[in-house]
Order: structure tokens, then C-alpha cells, then sequence
């Protein structure tokens, strides 16, 4: 049956499709053949979708052939490609919720009577019979919407084959299905292939992949990472080819970086001193060294020089302000050294140099402990700014972060000591997540890891009350927040930035100024009325301390970059002085120098006693950015990595791991 | 019967019980309700809104609206009354010509434009009245019907109930078939119940909601013309507004505003319940008329936010 010889069905060769400023696919070829089940896979952003919708005739190619049958074909609609004989299923159930389930399956060659007539008892009959074959035993003459979303899958299931289709398109059809559901899924599956029609199955479960495709095509950036069979490639393989790690550069980048490095201090000052000596080491070290980053190197290095940019005052170039962070990143010379003299100089300073238990404590003392280090480049520039959480100032008491970080961190000495700012027990909702349990400290970078679906922003979604939950609650700094309402998790003190700013985010139309105050007008002024004077200082404040890059506060926050967005929408939530951001891929289409002054901020906020909550899909952030990390799957938490383990490798490894079902 | 199914009955008859409800304690408290004489002038008064109302139920399951039904009606009556100086045919084909190309031009806008169904027909409304304004002179002009044979139409009666009461039964019979027993029924249900999905079945869209405005102005007109026949003039200070009572009837019969379900059964109940209403009303004797319109607002809102709750009853299970 699986012969690679034989003439594909559906062919894409060398497709490419452009959108305004992103290559969405960029040549990729793509040969469905008949009896076969493909698997499609990618992470967000890789291409899948685009693809999918170029079979099926929602977009048209830009260059490239697609060919079907044999023949270059190209489709005008949805309905052109069905025609043809292409199906499509789509994740969301596409049919009319409010008709019975027979007229949804039929609609269109429904059985006529005399006078053409519609005959609804054969109708009904026929629909049974149908559906009994994909094991859905429901009342026909229901609502559609009144069966559960798996036989509503089947039926859409059902009427996408039984339009003689010759492809058919399964996109995530797993999503919402109950395990035994999943099982009839797989043997519909199984007897489409049998019967010679070739199938596309996108779905990010490995599991059923496993189980049900013959051969798997990776995208990766909109580019053709891998194709060829399954079964010769294993687990581990295949995630590394999607989330774009080579194995073997992992394992030993992962090795090098880690094993030394990472130290969780047990107790305040003499850890502080021994991280802050190793940093500098690094540094101080040979060439090698200095060329392999380490997450303390480049934590410190980041940090300091953000600082010290601050502490020269006026540069208003952001870019340039980040690009010597980058080249000390990379290990050049004098300007590592200037990160590392800032972290040397402080960490000496004080018993909060161990606020965080990572190594790039050494800067970040330098900002948190801005009083005593008061010489230091980083210091200074906290204290010209005078407010804002970003400086960490002391001055300004409102800001619980830094006056959590300056005090707090003294008085504990680590971060596992302190009480989870958020703790988030037994989350769940019913296919999307089961009894996820996250605790947020102050001044801790938790990473959410786990491929896409796994029910990683549905977390952070489920700890601001933006998702329904079946059971589970939330305890903002112990005191449980009301179910469902995230205006108030915002009063709590814990915010969500969006994982899709343009839908859930910016507000286009509004200017930069607007977009900040929006979240925290109701505590910029008095009895409702807002107080034009107080936004604008705050506004002031901010497109300052995050550097956003904007005409003036006037202009419509839809004219700036996207790293400029993001960092508004940053200013909006940390406007409200939150004690616990989550930010859902905070750096996700954003150019790279906006990426590197993000993932600083975030840094930063940490350091300042900010609990946050970080979901990315960059391994390398993650680990970069994270004290912990745990690791998602299918809607559930499969493993906690902290300290040594919170490295690229892990975090494969615990996805590729085995699941029970 | 489970809670789901229960609250569905309720939704799709809950105007026809309420109305059955009504008719009894109408009975009861007054001597001269449950009379055929009271009876026929209530169902006759009601079948011109009837005939309105069949036709705005196909356009709000598909999803849309129709406000120029009220324009259409007068205009259809004034057309009507002209035209049957020159005959039947004309005083009854004049008024369905006009109505229907004006529904036909609303649909097109619609289907072909994407532009809001209530902005397009709002604008019917204006200019269809603008025409019958023009036509009659600012309603100077009353045209009377002059071919007996087409005020026989609206005037003669067998068994005590005018011929527009057996049209209307007729026409509301045709169109429960068209919408439950025919494809072109089928398409209007997926078009209002979800527009992008029913295209991605293959539904011909935009050829259904035409096809919908269409039949709604045609069925305006028609109403019109019977509604002349019956007065033997074209009167046009009636019909302001209809179109408002019209859409009140069809959302107080089960049809959900936002289109995808609802049915001809509950619409008729829910004109004859808003005729009830005012034969009740004006039993009492000491209300006026404008206190119908009070009541059949008040029920209105009861039944949106019943609609309301029953369709999250539903949801829920």
C-alpha cells in the first residue's frame, strides 16, 4: 500500500506565499499519495496552516506548482477544491450548529420524495445509518449543536467523506475528542487509507501520529524541515526538527553551558560572592569560554549594559542601546567586561544579590540593590529615572515590585523561600487541561514549556479567568480569586499579555498614550474622572524606562513596530503594578534587536520582585529566560525542571517522553 | 422529557401556547371574546400582517431583516387601487412587479455588496414611501378601486371569514413546505445559522438571500394589494410602522433574531397572539389602543429574554 513510487494525488512543488512582510511558505514541497496518511507537523508560525490552506483553495500560491490527479490544478474556493474532491476538516467544527444533525449531514442531496420534496423519514434514516458507521449512535433530528463536540466532529467527519472525496484534510480533528472517540477516529482513518484516498493529518499529539501516519512532513519557518516515513524517525527526532534544535548541538551546547553554571545559592551573601566571582571567571576565562554564552555571562553582560545605557541617560536609539548587550552576548571583549564589572562591583554589596537562584545574579543585584551600588552604571540610571518598576527605585513606594525585591530578597535570601505570589492548583477543563498545578514566586521566571496545544496559554488564560474551568481555583498571594473574572485577577495584581497582540492586545485605533493608560485609568484619577496630568507622567515614565520608539505619545500605537507594540502593551499591564505578569510569547514576531531588549526587560522585572510566567516557543528563551520550567502535554503537567535541568535537552526529552494512553 | 427538550418546545411553541392560554382566559372574562363574530374579525384583521410577517420569517432565519415590508405594503395598496382601473390582472401583477424588483434590488445590494441588510432596507423603507408619496400626490390622491371583481378578492367571504384569511392560510401552509421540505429552505436555516460554514457546504449563498428579500417584498405587496381590495382604495396613511409589528410577530413566534431557527407555525401564532392582545384590550373597554402597543412591548421584551435563556438552557446540556 505505502509505495513511494506511486503518483501522488496532491502534490505541492517548491509553493512559496508571501503576506505583507512575512514569507509564509517559502518552496516547499509536499506529495500526498493515495492509501497513505500523512502527518503535518510544525510549531505556530511554521507554515502548516498556510499550507493546508493552499490545498484547499482558501489561498492561491504565490510561485510554486500545486498539481492534483497529475495536473497542475489551482483552486478558486473552498468549494472549487471540495468539488474536485478535496475535503477538509477543520478544527473547529464548520457546520450550522443550530440544524438537526441529519439536515447538516445532507445538506445539499438530501433524499426527495414525490414533487422533489424533501422526504424526512428517509432523511433521518439515512443520516442513522451513515453516522452508526463512525460509531455516533444520536438522535438525528437533534440540534447539531446539542451533541457533544466529538460527534459533532464525526459528522463533519462523515459529511467531508461521503462527498466522494479522494483527499481529505484533517486539521487538529483530535482537539476536542474523548480517547474512544479518538479510537474511531483512527479507524475511519485506517479505512479511508485502505480505500485508496490519501489523507493529510495535522495534529501536534506525537502519540496518535505515531499510531496513524505513514509519513510525516516537518515545517519549520515556513520552510520544509523533513519528510519522509514515520516510522524511521524517532520521538526526540522529530521534536528537535520542529522546535528547530539540532540534537547533537544541543547536547553539547546544553552541556557546556549548564553543568558548571548553574548554582541554586542556599544562603544570601557567600552564594552571592561565589556567582558574582564565577561570573566574572567567565569572562576572565579564555577564548572558548567566552564565545560559548552562558546564561549567567549573558544574563549579567545583558543586564549591565542595559544599565549602564540607562545610567549615560540619553541615548534614544533603542536598537543601539541593545547592540552591544547582543556583542556581549557574543563575548567581545570590552564591553562583556563593562557587564561584568557592573555585577562585580554590586554583588559584594548585598545579602539580595541572591534574589534570584540563577547565576546571572551578578547583575542583577546591580539593579535590584540600586541604593547601595549607587556608583554602579546601573544604579544610577534606576535613580535619574526615579520611578517606574523598571528602575527598582526605591522612591517610588507604590511600586510593590522593587520594594519586594529590595526588602524582600534580603530578608529570605532565595526564592524558593519566599510564598508563590500565585498559586494555581488542579486547573481544568475538560480536552484542554487536567489538574495543572503552577506556583509563581516573587522575582521567579517560570517557563512554561511543551509543544503547541499542549495547554500552554490555556494555562495562563485559566489564571487570569479568561478560560471557563470545570474545577481548580487561583490564590493571588493566598486569598483565592472569583472564578472567571479577570478584571479581578488584574486587581489582584496578576496580568496577562496576550500571545496575539493584534487581536487580544493593542487597540489599533488608539495612540500610544491611550493604549498604556487604558488598564490603569480606573487608578489614575478620582470618582471616575481621569486625570489627564497623572496619565501623561506615567505614560512619560514608561515610554522611557521600556524605550519605546514612538513619535510622540499621540501617535497611533498601530504605525509602531511590532517589539514597539509589545513593549506598549508591557507599559499598559505593568501600569497597573501587577505582582504577576504572564506573558505569552512576549517575543514572537518581533525583530531581533526589540527580542533581545524584551527578553531584558523581562529580566529585569523579575529581578525587581515580579513574579512572571513565561510561555515561549523559542527553546533557547525559555531556558535563557527561566528558573524553572514546566513542562506541558496534552493538558497536563508532565515534569517540573529546575536548576541543572532546565536545559534544551529536557525539555525534549520530556515531551518526547512516552504518555500512558 | 429532558430539561434540553423542554426548554426546545418551549422555544419553538411557546407563542402558540401562550396564545392558546390567552384565548381561554379571554373566555372566561368576557362574554363577548369567545364569539365567531369577534373570533373572524380578529384572524381577519390579522392575516395581512400574516402575509408580511411569512415573508420576514424566512428573512430573519436567514440571518438579515427587512424594513421597507411597511413601505412595501402601502405601496403595494396604492399600485393596487391604481391598477384596477385597467383589470384584475393588472391590480394584482402591478403591485407584486413593483414590490418584488424593489425586494430583488434590496437582496442584490445585500448579497452582492455585503453591506448591513438593515442599513439597505432602512433606505427601502425611505424611498418606497418617497415613491407612494410621489405617486399619490402626498397622499392627496386616494385611488379607488374600480374593478369589482378585484374587491371581491378581499371582500368576499365563505363561512364567515374572508378570502385574504384562506390566502393567508394557503401561502403560510406553501411556506412551511418551502422551508422545511425543499432545499431552498434548507439553505436559508445554514445561511443564518452560519453563513461560512453553509459556503463551505456548497450553500449558494448569495442566490439565498436574494431569493429571500425577493419573497419578502413580493409577499409585502401582495398584502398591500389585499389589503385595497379589501378598503376598495389605496390608502396611505396605513402600514407605517408595519414592518416593526411584523418582526415583533416573528420574534415573539420562536424565531431568533439573529437568525438559523425559528418556523412558519410560531410566526403565525405570533400574530394572531398580538391580535388577541388587542381584541383583549379592547374588551376591557376602558384602555385604549395605544395600551396594545404597551402590552405587545412588554411581551416582546418577556420573550426575547425568555429566547434568552432558553437557547442557554439548551446550550448547557
Amino acid at each position: 500500500m505505502r509505495r513511494t513510487d506511486v503518483e501522488p494525488m496532491l502534490e505541492a512543488r517548491g509553493i512559496s506565499k508571501r503576506f505583507p512582510g512575512v514569507l509564509a511558505l517559502d518552496g516547499v514541497s509536499l506529495a500526498l499519495r493515495p492509501g497513505e496518511v500523512h502527518a503535518l507537523v510544525g510549531e505556530n508560525g511554521a507554515g502548516k496552516s498556510t499550507l493546508i490552506k493552499v490545498f484547499t483553495g482558501v489561498y492561491r500560491p504565490d510561485g510554486g506548482e500545486l498539481r492534483y490527479r497529475g495536473a497542475p490544478a489551482a483552486f478558486a474556493t473552498p468549494m472549487d477544491a471540495q468539488r474536485a474532491g478535496i475535503s477538509t476538516i477543520y478544527q473547529e467544527v464548520n457546520l450550522v450548529p443550530m440544524m438537526s444533525v441529519a439536515r447538516n449531514l445532507l445538506l445539499g442531496r438530501e433524499p426527495r420524495g414525490r414533487l422533489g420534496v424533501i422526504d424526512t423519514a428517509a432523511m433521518y434514516e439515512e443520516a442513522s445509518r451513515v453516522l452508526a458507521g463512525y460509531g455516533v449512535a444520536a438522535d438525528v433530528r437533534r440540534p447539531l449543536r446539542t451533541l457533544g463536540v466529538g460527534a459533532q466532529q464525526m459528522v463533519a467527519l462523515a459529511r467531508a467523506v461521503s462527498v466522494e472525496a479522494r483527499v481529505v484534510v484533517m486539521d487538529e480533528p483530535t482537539s476536542s475528542l474523548e480517547p474512544r472517540e479518538v479510537e474511531t477516529l483512527f479507524g475511519v482513518i485506517r479505512r479511508l487509507r485502505d480505500a485508496g484516498i490519501a489523507v493529510l493529518y495535522v495534529s501536534h499529539r506525537l502519540d496518535e501520529l505515531y499510531q496513524v501516519c505513514d509519513q510525516v512532513t516537518v515545517l519549520r519557518d515556513g520552510r520544509l524541515a523533513h519528510t519522509g516515513r514515520l516510522a524511521e524517525l524517532d520521538r526526540l527526532r522529530l521534536i528537535s526538527l520542529m522546535l528547530g534544535r539540532d540534537l547533537s548541538d544541543v547536547r553539547t551546547r546544553g552541556l557546556t553551558r549548564f553543568s558548571r553554571i548553574r548554582h541554586r545559592p542556599t544562603d544570601g551573601a557567600a552564594a552571592a560572592a561565589r556567582v558574582g566571582a564565577q561570573g566574572l571567571g567567565i569572562h576572565r576565562g579564555d577564548a572558548p569560554e567566552a564565545n560559548t554564552p552562558t546564561p549567567s555571562g549573558g544574563a549579567s553582560s545583558r543586564g549591565g549594559t542595559l544599565g549602564a545605557v540607562d545610567g549615560g541617560g540619553e541615548r534614544d536609539d533603542a536598537v543601539s542601546a541593545v547592540a552591544p548587550a547582543r556583542v556581549a552576548l557574543g563575548g567581545e571583549p570590552g564591553e562583556g567586561a563593562a557587564g561584568v564589572s557592573d555585577g562585580t562591583v554590586v554583588a559584594p554589596g548585598g545579602g539580595a544579590a541572591a534574589a534570584r537562584p540563577r547565576g546571572g545574579v551578578s547583575t542583577e543585584a546591580g539593579v535590584a540593590v540600586a541604593s547601595p551600588g549607587g556608583e554602579a552604571g546601573g544604579g544610577a540610571g534606576a535613580g535619574e529615572h526615579g520611578a517606574g518598576p523598571l528602575g527598582g527605585a526605591s522612591t517610588d513606594a507604590s511600586t510593590t515590585g522593587a520594594v519586594e525585591a529590595g526588602g524582600g530578597a534580603a530578608e529570605h535570601g532565595a526564592v524558593e523561600g519566599r510564598a508563590p505570589v500565585v498559586q494555581a492548583r488542579g486547573l481544568t477543563r475538560r480536552h484542554v487541561l487536567s489538574a495543572v498545578d503552577v506556583d509563581i514566586r516573587p522575582g521567579e521566571v517560570v517557563g512554561l514549556g511543551g509543544l503547541l496545544g499542549a495547554g500552554r496559554t490555556e494555562t495562563a488564560k485559566a489564571i487570569v479567568g479568561a478560560l471557563p474551568l470545570d474545577g481548580g481555583q487561583v490564590l493571588v498571594a493566598g486569598a483565592p480569586l472569583p472564578k472567571g473574572s479577570t478584571a479581578a485577577a488584574i486587581r489582584a495584581g496578576v496580568s496577562l499579555l496576550p500571545e496575539d497582540r493584534k487581536a487580544e492586545g493593542i487597540i489599533p485605533a488608539l495612540s500610544v498614550r491611550e493604549n498604556i493608560a487604558l488598564a490603569a485609568l480606573p487608578s489614575l484619577g478620582r470618582a471616575g474622572v481621569v486625570s489627564d496630568t497623572k496619565i501623561d507622567r506615567v505614560v512619560e515614565i514608561f515610554m522611557r524606562r521600556l524605550r519605546i520608539k514612538a513619535a510622540s505619545p499621540h501617535q497611533p500605537v498601530s504605525e509602531l513596530s511590532g517589539g514597539n507594540q509589545q513593549k506598549v502593551l508591557l507599559a499598559r499591564w505593568l501600569a497597573v503594578r501587577p505582582r504577576a505578569l504572564l506573558l505569552d510569547e512576549p517575543t514572537r514576531g518581533i525583530d531581533v534587536g526589540a527580542k533581545a531588549e524584551v527578553q531584558a526587560l523581562i529580566d529585569e522585572l523579575a529581578e525587581e520582585g515580579l513574579g512572571v510566567l513565561l510561555i515561549s516557543s523559542d527553546l533557547e528563551e525559555l531556558v535563557e529566560g527561566a528558573d524553572r520550567i514546566l513542562v506541558l502535554r496534552e493538558g497536563a503537567v508532565v515534569g517540573e525542571l529546575s536548576g541543572d535541568e532546565v536545559t534544551e535537552e529536557r525539555i525534549m526529552a520530556t515531551i518526547a517522553e512516552q504518555s500512558d494512553g | 422529557m429532558n430539561r434540553e427538550q423542554v426548554s426546545r418546545v418551549l422555544q419553538q411553541h411557546g407563542a402558540l401556547m401562550v396564545l392558546g392560554v390567552l384565548v381561554i382566559v379571554g373566555s372566561l372574562a368576557f362574554d363577548s371574546f369567545a364569539t365567531p363574530g369577534n373570533a373572524a374579525s380578529v384572524v381577519v384583521s390579522s392575516s395581512f400582517l400574516a402575509i408580511i410577517a411569512i415573508g420576514m420569517t424566512f428573512v430573519i432565519i436567514s440571518g438579515g431583516i427587512d424594513l421597507s415590508v411597511g413601505s412595501l405594503f402601502v405601496l403595494g395598496g396604492v399600485l393596487a387601487a391604481y391598477g384596477s382601473q385597467y383589470g384584475l390582472a393588472v391590480a394584482l401583477l402591478l403591485p407584486l412587479a413593483v414590490c418584488g424588483a424593489v425586494g430583488l434590488l434590496q437582496g442584490l445590494v445585500i448579497a452582492r455588496t455585503g453591506m448591513a441588510p438593515f442599513i439597505v432596507t432602512l433606505a427601502g423603507l425611505l424611498g418606497v414611501r418617497g415613491l407612494m408619496l410621489a405617486i399619490s400626490d402626498e397622499g392627496a390622491t386616494t385611488y379607488l378601486v374600480k374593478d369589482p371583481a378585484f374587491a371581491v378578492l378581499g371582500q368576499g367571504a365563505v363561512f364567515g371569514l374572508s378570502y385574504p384569511v384562506y390566502v393567508t392560510a394557503a401561502l403560510a401552509v406553501a411556506a412551511m413546505v418551502l422551508l422545511q421540505r425543499t432545499g431552498f429552505g434548507q439553505n436559508v436555516y445554514a445561511v443564518g445559522g452560519n453563513e461560512q460554514a453553509a459556503a463551505l457546504m456548497g450553500v449558494p449563498v448569495a442566490r439565498t438571500k436574494v431569493y429571500v428579500y425577493v419573497m419578502s417584498g413580493l409577499l409585502a405587496g401582495l398584502a398591500g394589494a389585499l389589503n385595497a381590495a379589501r378598503l376598495s382604495s389605496g390608502v396611505t396613511i396605513l402600514g407605517i410602522g408595519l414592518e416593526l409589528d411584523a418582526i415583533a410577530a416573528v420574534v415573539i413566534g420562536g424565531t431568533l433574531l439573529t437568525g438559523g431557527a425559528g418556523g412558519i407555525t410560531g410566526t403565525v401564532a405570533g400574530v394572531l397572539l398580538l391580535g388577541v392582545i388587542q381584541s383583549l384590550i379592547n374588551q376591557v373597554g376602558s384602555l385604549t389602543s395605544a395600551f396594545q402597543q404597551v402590552v405587545s412591548g412588554v411581551f416582546l421584551a418577556l420573550v426575547v429574554v425568555a429566547q434568552r435563556l432558553l437557547s442557554k438552557a439548551q446550550r448547557l446540556t
